[in-house]
């Protein structure tokens, strides 16, 4: 009943058993160390010689012949997944003690080159004929490998793209984008003309094309972002068409052109405050809203306010008004005090 | 003329069943020499809940819970998986490896949650190391038990429903049921006894 290799097992669990019963028996506090080892040693041979002798001994006669379905008698062929995910494994645990991001790139190679490495080991015991196995793998994983590699293919341009955009200031950024576009529609139209040059000469022109945007991507890389404060100085703080504006409220000679504003209620709401005072000046808008607090509605009284702008400069005020109303704006210097004031209707 | 029977096919041999066996009792006496080491300096350092853990910790119990309860999920999966690809059946052995590789994963979640919440040093000793310890083998694994049900997976579901292929899944289903029962102690010891 019980093979050779499970009455091992069954013969050390059942010194641990006794083992463990003597020990409790003859020591003293604390006894768990030795308990838990000893019941846990019972416990794990009994089980294993179950497993042992369910399977006897894992053996069979040697008349039965080998136990493999397929017999692959040629060697497995060279594969690099083992190489990469070793690679990915470095990547995690340098990733560890270095960078967050580091580690979840680590991660996710070991998730996605740990797949190719199954599927490859999986495929190479498919059957006796390489090409077979090469085409099996081929089947399952080009049908994930090409969409990805593609998405990943496009993301990689578009970053290395940005990074040449960004290094250059904006004059250089527009001359490249039109001498780029231009050579690359020159050069499909001088491919179009001769379809036969085209097949040799293509796969050429994507290499150059790739390695050139490779080697300017690094660059920007290293050169970082250019400066762009003057930039943002002329535009960056102006308002744009889209804004919308529910009313522009000006203020010149410490008076403002428009003594009071209606605003809907209950809407987002843009206010244009141009400053065309010899100060800088803020708008401040002061309202009312409700808020639930439990089973209580407080009402309360807010401010919205621009910066404080220099002369000649412009400042967009986002307001929602909640409730009808009479409310206040005026217009205040860097030291808060009143300029000019007015009053908001929300009917 | 009559011809004699054809001869039983001979037993298979299965290693790679009792291969995972010989591997989960290895775990699963690193685990009790752990929990052993984890009771013995808990009791020299004064044997009760309040002397033992750091100051301010609060063991998430809720979440500790949950984790036993989901790692049995797992299990049952797993015998799902055994069962649907001892009858052949492709799709419900997909849905199943999936579904416990989604509960073993989910286990992970659960015990970095708890760390989160511990927020135990590693350096604090005599605790945190043991802490660490005796969770971080469990957590090692758990992502191993999950490896082999990928394994497991691209071998059943992209080979035969028979021989070596549904062999592993079966070898899968071991590794976790051995993880299920090993983590009743890890729970008890580190969680409810404290």
């Amino acid at each position: 009943m019980f093979t050779t290799g499970s009455k091992f097992f069954f013969g050390a669990a059942a010194i641990a058993a006794v083992a463990a019963i003597v020990f409790a028996g003859s020591s003293g506090d604390p006894f768990y160390a030795g308990l838990f080892v000893l019941v846990g040693l019972m416990v794990v041979a009994t089980f294993l010689g179950g497993v042992v002798s369910a399977f006897r001994d894992a053996t069979r006669p040697a008349s039965a012949g080998p136990d493999v379905l397929l017999t692959t008698n040629q060697a497995a062929p060279n594969s690099l997944w083992p190489l990469a995910v070793a690679f990915a494994a470095g990547v995690t645990a340098i990733g560890i003690a270095v960078d967050r991001r580091a580690f979840l790139l680590g991660l996710v190679g070991l998730l996605v080159l740990g797949m190719e490495w199954v599927v490859q080991a999986w495929t190479d015991g498919a059957s006796g004929d390489p090409t077979y196995n090469r085409s099996v793998r081929n089947r399952y994983m080009h049908a994930l490998e090409y969409p990805v590699l593609g998405a990943l293919g496009v993301g990689f341009v578009g970053f290395l793209f940005s990074r040449v955009m960004l290094t250059l200031n904006e004059n250089g950024a527009v001359i490249v984008f039109v001498l780029l576009g231009a050579l690359i529609l020159g050069g499909a139209v001088v491919l179009a003309q001769a379809p036969a040059l085209a097949r040799k000469a293509l796969p050429a022109f994507l290499a150059v094309g790739a390695a050139a945007l490779l080697a300017a991507g690094v660059v920007g890389i290293a050169r970082g972002e250019s400066d762009h404060s003057e930039l943002i100085e002329k535009t960056g703080k102006a308002v744009g068409d889209k804004a919308n504006p529910e009313a522009v409220l000006r203020v010149s000679d410490g008076q403002l052109e428009t003594p009071y504003l209606v605003v809907p209620k209950g809407l987002v709401s843009n206010i244009l405050f141009r400053n065309d005072d010899s100060e800088a000046l803020g708008l401040v808008v002061q309202a009312k809203r409700s808020r639930k607090e439990g089973t209580q509605t407080v009402v309360e009284q807010f401010e919205a306010k621009t910066e404080v702008i220099g002369p000649g400069k412009v400042a967009l005020l986002t307001v929602r008004l909640p409730k009808s109303g009479d409310y206040v704006y005026w217009v205040e210097n860097e030291a808060h005090e009143k300029v000019a004031s007015g009053k908001v209707i929300v009917p | 003329m009559l011809a004699l029977a054809p001869a039983a096919t001979p037993p298979r041999r299965r290693q790679l069943l009792v291969g995972t066996s010989l591997a989960g009792g290895a775990a699963a006496m690193i685990l009790a020499g752990q929990l052993a080491l984890y009771m013995q300096i808990r009791d020299s350092n004064g044997g009760s809940t309040r002397k033992w853990l750091p100051a301010k910790t609060v063991v998430p119990e809720v979440a500790a819970t949950t984790m036993l309860i989901t790692v049995y999920a797992a299990s049952l999966m797993a015998q799902w998986a055994v069962h649907a690809v001892t009858r052949g059946d492709r799709r419900h052995t997909a849905y199943a490896l999936g579904l416990t590789g989604t509960f073993a994963l989910a286990a992970i979640v659960a015990q970095v949650r708890i760390y989160d919440d511990m927020a135990v040093k590693v350096v604090k000793a005599p605790y945190g190391p043991l802490f660490y310890g005796i969770t971080g083998t469990f957590l090692l694994l758990a992502v191993i038990g999950i490896g082999f049900a990928v394994v497991a997976a691209v071998r059943s579901l992209g080979g035969r429903t028979s021989g070596p292929d549904r062999e592993i899944v079966s070898a899968a289903a071991l590794w976790i049921h051995m993880l299920s029962v090993v983590f009743t102690f890890v729970w008890f010891v580190v969680y409810a006894v404290k």
